[in-house]
């Protein structure tokens, strides 16, 4: 064994007496002038532009909440109604994102390089990462020249974009499984479709359950949205929007609070779900 | 001796021009545990490989029970995997599935997509992998979760697994590589009582010397893709084993522990 000697140096300092201790390169100096330039820009806009700030009052939140909240002064027909309307939007979002899957899950075996050759992959990859780029509700408006403002819009669109997103997650979630497995199961003489039944699938099942879920939460917000974008009845989006139209607070606050406990389960779900998938 | 395995002249170039195996001509017999020794990328696991052709070759013949592998069709290639046990480094278990359902894809190529997806095994089959678990201990763990178990009982479950297919030959690659010394002891004993009970030719790539000299019948000794050694245990010399690992006898670390 060498044994470590001690040295004692000249080391280079900067001008406030401090040890140099990197080199420098150029992503340290980009950090740096991105910064200054959001420092200047904010301070070129506070000083420049002419908001009304004293429209910032605590009065006005407060009144907000109050008559948001006024719950009483809704019929208990119209909480049913807006219950319904609810369950039917839920609905609309996991029944696209159930569909999607579905049709998905072929393309995403054929997407994965460890199931499929590679130039299989690439194409369905390429095209879905397009498909993917757009947003839903984008995909959901262009469907609107062959379906009119229908529900269909709303589903066909929820779902080429959910297509997308899953033959993405699929087939990452196909990759990781140890190709290892699969050559022993191809060793064996086991074919393709036993190889997916038996290795790939039962060591993918908690994550494709949990990619689900988080799909379901995506498209519930797409959902509420479509509603008034496109006019689809029966969706609470489209009774949100009537009620802010019409100055309808407490419904409008019911309704949104409605949106709010759903979002809430979903994240409580899919935590729950991704927790499982650890072990 | 009935000849299971013939090897001529095999050579194997990898696209990126690396020669993995040159030249190489091998013979298993029945009832044999051949071991293959040799550095790490010497293509002790390309060899293995091309024998179930889960790599080609590039030049020379392999037959296998009486079947030409290098030539065989779809349907002939899935017979000769069929009738070749593997058992790898890292298990390769689905540790998701239950040990039973493990020893059980050794029967997959017997069964319809339809039977597989359904589960609907025969019990004949279930009766066999519930012997071959017994045998090697492990029959009160049948119905638990693989990632439950420890290294030593995963690689016996592969070797469960490459049994219940009722081979003609055993591929083993580094089947001790991962495992502790005891581990390591159970494993190679199961394989040797296995080759001597059954009959199975049993071809293993390992990285011990010692436990090659003290449970083969045969060590094949291989350099840069070539055998340079092809003998019984005790022709296995210090300078052929110099020959094999490029380093002299006393740089080798598994030696050095254990005083031979």
């Amino acid at each position: 064994m060498s044994e470590i000697q001690l040295v004692n140096n000249e080391y280079r300092t900067s001008k406030s007496k401090r040890y140099k201790l990197k080199n420098k390169d150029f992503s340290d100096k980009l950090i740096k002038i991105i910064l200054c330039l959001f420092c200047i820009s904010l301070v070129v806009f506070l000083s420049t532009t002419t908001y009304k700030w004293d429209q910032f009052r605590p009065e006005i939140i407060m009144n907000m909440a109050v008559s948001f909240l006024r719950f009483d002064a809704l019929k208990f027909s119209e909480m049913t109604y807006i219950a319904s309307l609810l369950i039917n939007t839920v609905f609309l979002g996991v029944l696209s994102t159930i569909l999607a899957a579905v049709i998905a899950f072929p393309f995403g075996l054929l997407a994965a390089t460890n199931l499929s050759s590679l130039r299989v992959s690439n194409c369905i990859k390429a095209v879905a990462s397009f498909v993917r780029a757009v947003p839903t509700i984008i995909w959901v408006l262009i469907f609107i020249s062959s379906y009119g403002l229908s529900a269909t819009t709303a589903v066909v669109g929820m779902i080429f974009h959910g297509w997308a997103f899953f033959v993405k997650s699929y087939s990452e979630s196909f990759e990781e499984v140890d190709a290892g497995i699969i050559e022993a199961l191809k060793a064996s003489g086991a074919s393709w479709f036993q190889v997916i039944t038996e290795a790939v699938l039962p060591t993918c099942a908690t994550r494709i359950i949990a990619w689900l879920a988080m799909r379901s939460e995506i498209n519930f917000a797409v959902a509420v949205v479509v509603g008034p974008a496109i006019g689809v009845a029966g969706t609470i989006g489209s009774v949100i929007n009537a009620y802010s139209r019409s100055g309808f607070y407490p419904g409008l606050g019911f309704s949104i609070l409605c949106v709010f406990i759903v979002a809430f389960l979903f994240e409580l779900l899919i935590n729950r779900l991704r927790t499982n998938t650890i072990d | 001796m009935t000849q299971v395995l013939q090897m001529d002249s095999v050579y194997k170039v990898y696209d990126n021009k690396i020669k993995a195996l040159e030249n190489v001509s091998v013979e298993v017999h029945v009832g044999e545990l051949v071991s293959i020794i040799g550095p790490s990328g010497a293509g002790k696991s390309t060899l293995l490989r091309t024998i179930n052709r889960m790599i080609d070759v590039t030049e020379g013949n392999i037959i296998f029970n009486g079947v030409d592998v290098v030539k065989a069709n779809k349907k002939e290639l899935k017979t000769i995997r069929k009738n070749i046990g593997m058992v790898f480094q890292h298990y390769n278990l689905v540790y998701r599935s239950s040990v039973l359902e493990n020893v059980l894809h050794g029967r997959l190529a017997n069964y319809t997509w339809y039977q597989s997806l359904f589960k609907q095994y025969r019990k004949e089959d279930i009766d066999s992998a519930m012997s071959i678990l017994k045998m090697l201990g492990l029959e009160s763990r049948a119905y638990d979760r693989c990632s439950k178990l420890s290294g030593g009982q995963k690689q016996r479950v592969g070797i469960a697994r490459a049994l219940v297919q009722n081979p003609k030959m055993i591929l083993c690659d580094e089947p001790i590589a991962s495992l502790d010394p005891q581990s390591s002891k159970v494993i190679m004993e199961y394989l040797k009582d296995i080759v001597q009970t059954t009959k199975i030719p049993c071809l293993v790539n390992l990285h011990q010397v010692d436990v090659a000299i003290h449970y083969s019948d045969r060590i094949i000794g291989m350099h840069q893709g070539e055998i340079v050694f092809n003998g019984k245990p005790s022709e296995l010399t210090d300078e052929v084993i110099e020959k094999i690992y490029g380093v002299k006898m006393e740089e080798l670390i598994s030696q050095e522990n254990h005083s031979r």
